[in-house]
């Protein structure tokens, strides 16, 4: 089935949904968000599909991230709540008009859990494995040698993919055994 | 093939670091050192690393075979005997004796 794929802005968003969802996309397959920090924008994205039709399309707005707010589609797929409120709770999205935006999961006080900038725990509780090295264990100097030399480190800077360079390195008391 | 773990062929392996640097879930950790090969009396005698140990934390690994696909020399492949269950989770660590 051949995906469609829309972008408009967000003072367009619920009206696209009704167009959609009167046009026969009356399934909401998902809607969820994608956070994007370099750009300063939160992407929203519902995922539409209309069975008998045979059709779909992805639908994507954009809301700023500093006040993400956006028209909620509920009055239009009532099975929207539930996926707005994981937004709002995962991504700090606040959708107007959603009766209850109550967190599923958090108790509020770690942030949004899916916004990229948000440490991830087990990332900082646990020390990464790829700081070991091999060169960091030479072999003995031959008899007669000199001083040893120190191992040649490599050039590139280790560092876990994926965790942003600002998140703090855990304490010997963290990273330690358990 | 199925997919149900990761066996180690540790002849194969160089201690690259490349699985343990490119997982995910941080569930590989290696140690190996340098020793030596060749005419211990060359100028610049060649060092090889020797692999001293290799443990995946079945608890942690989530199966996506990236450390299969990265290593260069096929050290890393995929095996269809599932990992057996444990009564404790420090079962699941495995090292080279297991992962053969």
């Amino acid at each position: 089935m051949r995906c469609a794929e829309l972008a408009v802005p967000a003072d367009r968003w619920r009206a696209t949904c009704a167009e959609l969802a009167g046009a026969g996309h009356t399934m909401l397959d998902l809607l969820t968000c994608i956070d994007d920090p370099a750009a300063g924008r939160i992407a929203v994205l519902v995922h539409l599909v209309d069975v008998p039709g045979r059709r779909r399309v992805l639908l994507r707005t954009e809301v700023a991230r500093e006040d993400p707010v956006l028209d909620s589609i509920v009055a239009v797929l009532p099975g929207a709540a539930w996926h707005e409120r994981e937004a709002h709770e995962m991504f700090g999205v606040r959708f107007a008009g959603n009766p209850d935006l109550r967190p599923l999961l958090t108790t509020g006080d770690m942030g949004f859990p899916l916004r990229r900038t948000t440490p991830l725990p087990a990332r900082l509780q646990a020390a990464w494995p790829g700081t070991a090295d091999p060169a960091d264990r030479p072999p003995p100097a031959p008899p007669g040698a000199g001083a040893p030399r120190t191992a040649a480190r490599p050039r590139t800077r280790l560092a876990p993919p994926g965790v942003p360079a600002e998140w703090s390195p855990p304490t010997p008391e963290e990273a330690g055994a358990p | 093939m199925s997919h149900a773990r990761i066996a180690l062929d540790p002849q194969a392996c160089t201690s690259c670091m490349l699985c343990v640097r490119e997982c995910p879930t941080w569930c590989i950790s290696l140690q190996a050192h340098q020793e030596h090969v060749g005419d211990p009396g060359a100028r610049r005698p060649r060092t090889v690393n020797v692999l001293d140990a290799f443990t995946i934390d079945w608890g942690l690994c989530m199966y996506c075979g990236i450390c299969v696909e990265v290593c260069p020399f096929d050290a890393l492949a995929w095996r269809p005997d599932p990992v057996p269950a444990t009564a404790d989770p420090a079962g699941l660590r495995h090292g080279i004796a297991e992962l053969r």
